[in-house]
């Protein structure tokens, strides 16, 4: 099992980083970021794809709290913000409040997520494809699972 | 079993008289009072006394109840705020064990529950019991072995139907979807193009191919131009076909888009995702899919439904813009080639070329080196690929094969169900019905009908305009209907004494109102000369003469205690 099954690990970066990211690229590279700095196991997989790394599953979960009304993405203006809603806001706050008191291992994912939206958070994605890990990350085939 | 001596004490409320009666001795008792005497209390009380709180009809009984019952064999059983004990013979026992006891002796609260006959129509055994749960409770009752095995093979095929649930929604479709995303045809055709390059390298024809584009600087900017333009339409397909993608999700029903969305969410406590199954059942009844709650989804549905009705639009005009790009990218590959038509030794470039010559600001070497990287980085990925593919689609048929077994189990399971219910049918169903039309007609003679009970549990009684089911019925009809199925089921249960049920008794709360005099007095009768034990609460006096004078309780009306100023000051009080 790895450390943050069901942990939701991508709705608790959106929650972490108050509810902003700035653009679906960014909303990525954070999350490579956790898992390749942070997370010592992650459910997170990542692929090299043409700007790095790549969280697959991403889109579709996104897809899913949008239809569910936790999450809304500006589709109008470049980059595409991703904004938790209030309905969001409220299911992660209970959601965490009741992790927290049953599920020892969450705060400790929790906590790995923090330390990621405050090392990268205020950085835009262009300056996360320019570090070295994702430059690393770019040394991969196309398409290449990322370990 | 009968009960001999009861005890109810403070039940529900601080008004409740305290009814002490410790001559029943297995007789029948009735209970006789006006409003607010306190006998749908008593009936509950009787209830709770036997299976606790969850047994009663939403009476709550309050730290200071106590109810306490001796029965004709000499067990002994009191439940109150302070627990529950059970004592047969010189044992007894307390909490979880008192439990144990009472479904040993006295049976489970599955069957005698449905002895306690309410007041309200809507709460009657019949009416609350499904169809396929009457057939259920009278096999129970009649043969509870064969219950038993049908109810294990029930357990089977709901595991089987979860586990091929399960198996689908989080091994089969994760693979097929990752499946589907491996498109090792784009990164051969990728390829193809890179060889195609090396083989320009390889033969030196590069010199040449930019030897020709450093000397014409028209035709190279257009060039680059034409190739910075491609690459820029190539992003924007990219995002658009995602987007396209994203919209189409919106052609689905809005219940699928909600059972499809709740999958991504689990449970904090348990970890898991709501079974699919039950995710669906709830929707369609009108409740929250993830938490059952009778809650309205009608925002969230609004919604939903207007991102469907734009969908097709949205969809329309992606498509129509994929379509258009498409068409720019065609015009622009086009010019790309009647340029390098036009300029002889040009016929070999390719896009590729013109963008990694550009890249590479026409050094050779390093488009050389570039090359062979990105030579190597396809090969590997597209044997990377072909590994996974193969892989996935191995997985894929272990998994359908195991899932074609999991089928395979669950239509034995189901059709062995189907075989004993039918066979349960035949030899139970039958002979209770009988014995139950025949308490009916005994009950009602001038209704005199027979009673159909179908294989799938639906009721039937004739009328002058053909068959009508139970909910076509008037409210005496089933109200009769009722006393006597319940009456059948204790006459059956009684008679056997292997079946886990010992308790000949039922309780009744008000079950004449809605029934003429004659049907009343011959009910009466045949329930009189029975040997089951009757507890009926009535407010009705004229049912007194039916009964020995030490077989009657009267109840007095509870007073109101505080007036609603008292009640305010207790209130603030608070």
């Amino acid at each position: 099992m790895t450390d943050d099954e069901t942990h939701h690990p991508r709705l608790v970066l959106l929650d972490e980083a108050d509810g902003h990211i700035e653009g679906r690229a960014k909303y990525h590279k954070l999350l490579f970021n956790y898992a390749d700095e942070e997370a010592d196991e992650t459910t997170l997989t990542f692929v090299r794809e043409e700007r790095g790394p790549y969280d697959p599953g991403l889109s579709q979960a996104m897809q899913r709290y949008i239809d569910l009304g936790l999450m809304d993405v500006e589709e109008d203006e470049e980059p595409h913000e991703v904004e938790q809603t209030a309905k969001g806001q409220r299911y992660m706050s209970g959601y965490e409040r009741a992790k927290m008191r049953l599920d020892e291992s969450f705060r400790q994912t929790k906590e790995r997520i923090r330390n990621t939206v405050q090392k990268h958070g205020d950085k835009s994605a262009s300056e996360m494809v320019d570090e070295e890990n994702v430059q690393d990350a770019k040394e991969n085939p196309m398409r290449k699972e990322l370990k | 079993m009968k009960i001999s001596r009861l005890h109810i004490e403070q039940f529900a409320r601080d008004e409740f008289p305290t009814l002490s009666e410790d001559h029943v001795g297995g007789d029948d008792l009735l209970l006789v009072g006006g409003n607010r005497s306190g006998k749908t209390l008593t009936f509950n009380a009787l209830l709770y006394g036997l299976y606790g709180p969850r047994a009663t009809y939403g009476v709550s009984p309050g730290r200071t109840s106590e109810v306490r019952f001796v029965f004709d064999n000499g067990d002994r059983l009191i439940r109150g705020g302070s627990g529950r004990s059970y004592s047969h013979g010189d044992d007894t026992f307390e909490t979880d064990d008192a439990d144990e006891a009472i479904a040993e002796f006295i049976g489970a609260k599955e069957i005698v529950s449905h002895q306690f006959i309410p007041s309200e129509i809507d709460e009657l055994p019949l009416a609350t019991l499904s169809e396929s749960d009457r057939l259920s409770l009278i096999r129970r009752v009649m043969d509870s072995e064969l219950e038993e095995e049908i109810e294990q093979l029930r357990e089977q095929r709901d595991d089987l139907e979860a586990d091929i649930e399960s198996i689908e929604r989080t091994e089969l479709r994760p693979r097929r979807e990752e499946l589907d995303d491996i498109d090792i045809s784009r990164y051969e055709s990728r390829l193809e193009k890179i060889e195609r390059l090396q083989s320009l390298i390889d033969s030196g024809r590069i010199e040449t191919i930019k030897q020709r584009l450093l000397d014409n600087n028209d035709l190279r900017d257009r060039l680059e131009e034409l190739d910075d333009r491609r690459h820029a339409i190539n992003q924007d397909l990219r995002k658009k076909k995602r987007k396209l993608r994203d919209r189409r999700r919106y052609t689905d029903e809005v219940n699928e888009i909600i059972l499809d969305a709740i999958s991504e969410l689990t449970c904090p406590v348990c970890d898991q995702i709501v079974r699919e199954q039950t995710a669906e059942q709830r929707l369609q009844n009108g409740r929250c899919p993830q938490c059952g709650r009778d809650r309205s989804l009608e925002e969230l549905k609004l919604d939903l439904r207007s991102k469907i009705d734009s969908a097709d639009e949205e969809i329309e005009g992606l498509e129509s813009d994929i379509e258009e790009l498409r068409g720019e990218k065609e015009e622009i590959e086009n010019e790309i080639q009647s340029l390098q038509d036009s300029v002889p030794d040009l016929s070999d470039l390719r896009d590729l070329t013109i963008h990694t010559l550009k890249d590479n600001d026409y050094d050779i070497d390093a488009v050389a080196e570039e090359t062979q990287g990105r030579l190597e980085q396809h090969r590997t990925t597209i044997e990377e690929l072909s590994t996974q593919k193969d892989q996935l689609e191995t997985e894929i048929e272990e998994i359908e094969e195991q899932l074609s077994e999991l089928d395979d189990a669950l239509t034995e399971t189901e059709s062995r169900i189907q075989e004993l219910s039918q066979e349960s049918f035949e030899e139970i169903i039958v002979s209770f019905r009988e014995q139950w039309s025949e308490n009916y007609q005994l009950m009602a003679p001038d209704l005199a009908v027979e009673i159909n009970l179908r294989p799938d549990g639906t009721i039937i009684l004739p009328g002058n305009d053909g068959p009508r089911e139970y909910d076509e019925l008037s409210t005496g009809e089933v109200r009769l209907l009722n006393i006597s199925f319940v009456f059948t089921l204790v006459q059956e249960a009684t008679e056997r004494d292997d079946q886990g049920h010992n308790l000949e008794l039922v309780a009744m709360d008000e079950p004449f109102a809605n029934i003429d005099e004659e049907l009343r007095e011959n009910t009466i009768e045949v329930l009189r000369e029975s040997n089951i034990q009757f507890i009926i609460t009535t407010s009705n006096g004229d049912l007194t003469q039916r009964f020995d004078p030490d077989q009657v309780k009267s109840l007095n009306r509870m007073h109101i205690q505080y007036t609603l100023d008292e009640i305010e000051e207790l209130a603030a009080d608070d």
